[in-house]
C-alpha cells in the first residue's frame, strides 16, 4: 500500500456507517410517526370489548395488524443497521495492520540513518 | 474540554467494569423475574387474573424497564471502548510530539492536527450515554405506570372504556414503547459511530506519522547527498576555481 493512497477500507467504512445511521434513523422515525400514533388511536379510543369485536376489513383490525406486523421487520432492520456499523468498524480494524507495517518499513529506513548520525 | 476528556479517558477499565456489572445485574434480575412469571403461570387463569395482581404487576413492570437498564450497561461498555481509543490516540500524539522534539526547531515539521471527527468522538460518546439514560428514565416511568395498571384485576383493565384513566395509561405504555425501542438502538448507533470515529482517527494519525517519518528519511538523504556532492566537486576542481552550487 502506497502511503499517499487511501486504502479501500477507509473509503468503504464511511458508506457503511452512513447506511447504518439511515437504517436505525428510519426505524426510529417509523416508531415515532407510524407506530406511536397507531397505538394511541388503537388503545386510547377503544375498550378491549370494542377491539375484540372488530370485524375483518375494519379500521381497528387494520391498526392491530399494523402494530403486530411492523415490529416484526423493524427490529431486524435495526439489527441490520447495527451490523452495517460493526462491518465498518471491522474494516477500520483491518486497515490498522497494514498501517503498522508501513510504519515498520519507514522505521526500517530511518534506523540506519539514525545509527549513522549517532556515530 | 479536550484536556478534561484526556484526563478522564484513562479510567476506561472502570467504565467497562461498571457496564459489565450492570449487564450481569440485569441477567440476575431477569432470572428472578422469570421465576415470578413461572409461579404466576402455574396458577389457573381465574386465580391469576383476580388474586395474583402483585406478581403480574412485577413481571410486566420489570419487562418494561429491564431491557433499557441492560442497554445502559452495554452503552457503558461501548463508551469504555471509545475512552480506550482516546487513550491510544493521546499516546500516539504524545509519542509523535516527543520524537519531533528531538529535531532542531527550524527543521521540525508541524504536528498534523487530528481530524474533526477525532475531536467530536468523546462528545458523540457522551450523547449516546445521554440517550441511554433518557431511555431508562422514560422506561422507569412506564414501569411505574404498568404497576398501577396491573394493580387492577385483568377483567377491570379489559372493561376500561374510552376516556377512562386506565385506558389512557394502557395507551401511553403501548404508544411510548413504540418509539422507545428504536430510540435505544439510536443510542447504540451513536456509540458505534463514536468507535468508528476513534478508529478512523487512529488510522489517520498512524498514516500521517508514517508519511512524516518517510519525509524525514528523504530529507536526511537529500541533505547528505548535498553535503557529499560539493565535497566531490571541489576535490575534482582545479585550485583557484570557485564552485557554484
Amino acid at each position: 500500500m502506497n502511503a499517499n493512497e487511501k486504502p479501500y477500507q477507509m473509503k468503504v467504512f464511511p458508506v457503511l456507517t452512513v447506511l447504518g445511521w439511515i437504517l436505525i434513523g428510519l426505524a426510529l422515525i417509523i416508531g415515532l410517526v407510524v407506530l406511536t400514533p397507531t397505538a394511541v388511536n388503537y388503545f386510547g379510543a377503544n375498550s378491549k370489548e370494542v377491539r375484540d369485536a372488530a370485524e375483518a376489513g375494519s379500521q381497528l383490525l387494520g391498526q392491530i395488524s399494523l402494530l403486530a406486523s411492523i415490529p416484526l421487520w423493524l427490529e431486524p432492520l435495526t439489527f441490520l443497521g447495527v451490523a452495517f456499523f460493526i462491518c465498518g468498524i471491522a474494516l477500520e480494524f483491518s486497515v490498522i495492520p497494514s498501517l503498522v507495517k508501513m510504519r515498520g518499513d519507514a522505521m526500517a529506513q530511518a534506523f540506519p540513518i539514525l545509527v549513522k548520525s549517532g556515530k | 474540554m479536550q484536556k478534561m476528556i484526556s484526563k478522564i479517558a484513562p479510567r476506561f477499565p472502570l467504565f467497562i467494569w461498571m457496564g459489565f456489572m450492570i449487564v450481569a445485574l440485569a441477567f440476575i434480575i431477569g432470572f428472578f423475574n422469570s421465576q415470578t412469571a413461572a409461579a404466576y403461570f402455574s396458577e389457573s387463569k381465574a386465580i391469576r387474573e383476580t388474586t395474583l395482581l402483585a406478581e403480574r404487576a412485577a413481571v410486566e413492570s420489570t419487562n418494561l424497564w429491564l431491557p433499557y437498564f441492560k442497554f445502559l450497561g452495554l452503552g457503558m461498555v461501548l463508551g469504555g471502548i471509545v475512552m480506550a481509543l482516546r487513550v491510544i490516540l493521546d499516546n500516539l500524539m504524545q509519542t509523535g510530539g516527543k520524537v519531533l522534539a528531538n529535531l532542531p526547531a527550524d527543521k521540525r515539521p508541524a504536528m498534523p492536527n487530528p481530524p474533526w471527527y477525532g475531536r467530536l468522538m468523546p462528545i458523540v460518546m457522551m450523547l449516546g450515554m445521554l440517550v441511554f439514560i433518557i431511555a431508562l428514565i422514560v422506561a422507569l416511568q412506564l414501569a411505574s405506570q404498568a404497576r398501577s395498571v396491573f394493580a387492577n384485576p385483568l377483567p377491570a383493565i379489559d372493561a376500561a372504556g374510552a376516556g377512562t384513566a386506565l385506558l389512557a395509561q394502557v395507551q401511553n405504555i403501548h404508544a411510548t414503547s413504540a418509539w422507545l425501542v428504536p430510540f435505544k438502538f439510536f443510542g447504540i448507533a451513536t456509540e458505534f459511530l463514536a468507535i468508528a470515529m476513534g478508529l478512523g482517527t487512529i488510522a489517520y494519525v498512524l498514516k500521517a506519522q508514517t508519511e512524516m517519518l518517510k519525509n524525514g528519511v528523504q530529507m536526511s538523504r537529500s541533505s547528505k547527498k548535498q553535503e557529499v556532492e560539493p565535497e566531490s566537486v571541489s576535490a575534482q576542481a582545479p585550485a583557484g576555481e570557485t564552485v557554484t552550487a
